[in-house]
């Protein structure tokens, strides 16, 4: 998956307070529910100020 | 096997989030789900004769079918104590088959292999512990938007909070669900 978007997310923030990065897990959310298997790793690479907070976000949410 | 050792708190865990889905969110500030999930187990107790399966999934099935009947007679309890329909009150939260249907998709009993349903028993398990070990705001907000399947606005007025306030709740929720699942795997 190539990159689409950049990041914009504030990494000095506190990341679930940013609309950026709740637009980051909404848009896998949209993924998941089309019924297609994004490769998380790489999804995460278009946000790597806040990739270790953001691949937690998306693991629990592929665990509900 | 004895009831004692197949009673473990895993099943506990699980079996209370069975019951948090099908008492629903408004209710359970009057009902205990915990409560209903002792009783279950102490019906089972008494009636453990009548258990004919052997294998563990087969006990967590029997245990599922007590559970049904102890929330259907609690919520018709509750019903005839307070005098008012309940499921009305509840408005778009309260919708017994389908948060019981959400949770069971993990198990898929009739269109997998034996293997299969083991696994997604144990993943159903494993959820329930992580989602027991939340802070309690925490674990409301992800049943109520994935397990009951309700749109943010929904569950902002479920929980009497905000739009805004319950999305980053729900992020936070995600997050400390990963870390909590690292723990119980």
């Amino acid at each position: 998956m190539k990159p689409t978007t950049q990041s914009t997310i504030d990494p000095a923030g506190e990341p679930a307070d940013d609309p950026a990065f709740l637009s980051a897990v909404q848009e896998y959310l949209g993924l998941l529910e089309a019924g297609k298997a994004p490769d998380r790793r790489e999804y995460v690479r278009r946000f790597p100020d806040v990739a270790d907070a953001l691949d937690k976000c998306l693991a629990g949410l592929e665990a509900v | 096997m004895t009831l004692s050792a197949r009673s473990s708190t895993s099943t506990r865990n699980y079996l209370r989030l069975l019951a948090r889905l099908e008492i629903g969110h408004r209710v359970q500030a009057k009902l205990d789900a915990s409560d209903i999930v002792q009783e279950t187990f102490l019906e089972a107790h008494r009636h453990f004769g009548q258990f004919n399966g052997k294998s563990e999934g087969e006990f967590v099935q029997w245990l599922r079918m007590i559970l049904a009947a102890r929330v259907a007679n609690t919520l018709r309890h509750y019903l005839g104590t307070q005098g008012r329909d309940v499921r009305r009150e509840e408005g778009p939260v309260l919708n017994l088959d389908h948060s019981s249907m959400q949770i069971d998709q993990f198990l898929a009993a009739s269109i997998s292999s034996p293997s299969q349903q083991a696994v997604r028993r144990e993943r159903a398990v494993l959820l329930a512990d992580a989602l027991e070990a939340l802070p309690k705001d925490y674990r409301e907000v992800l049943t109520l938007r994935h397990f009951q399947g309700l749109s943010f606005p929904d569950v902002a007025q479920a929980m009497g909070r905000s739009v805004d306030s319950v999305q980053k709740l729900w992020l936070r929720a995600l997050i400390r669900l990963k870390d909590s699942l690292g723990v119980v795997e």
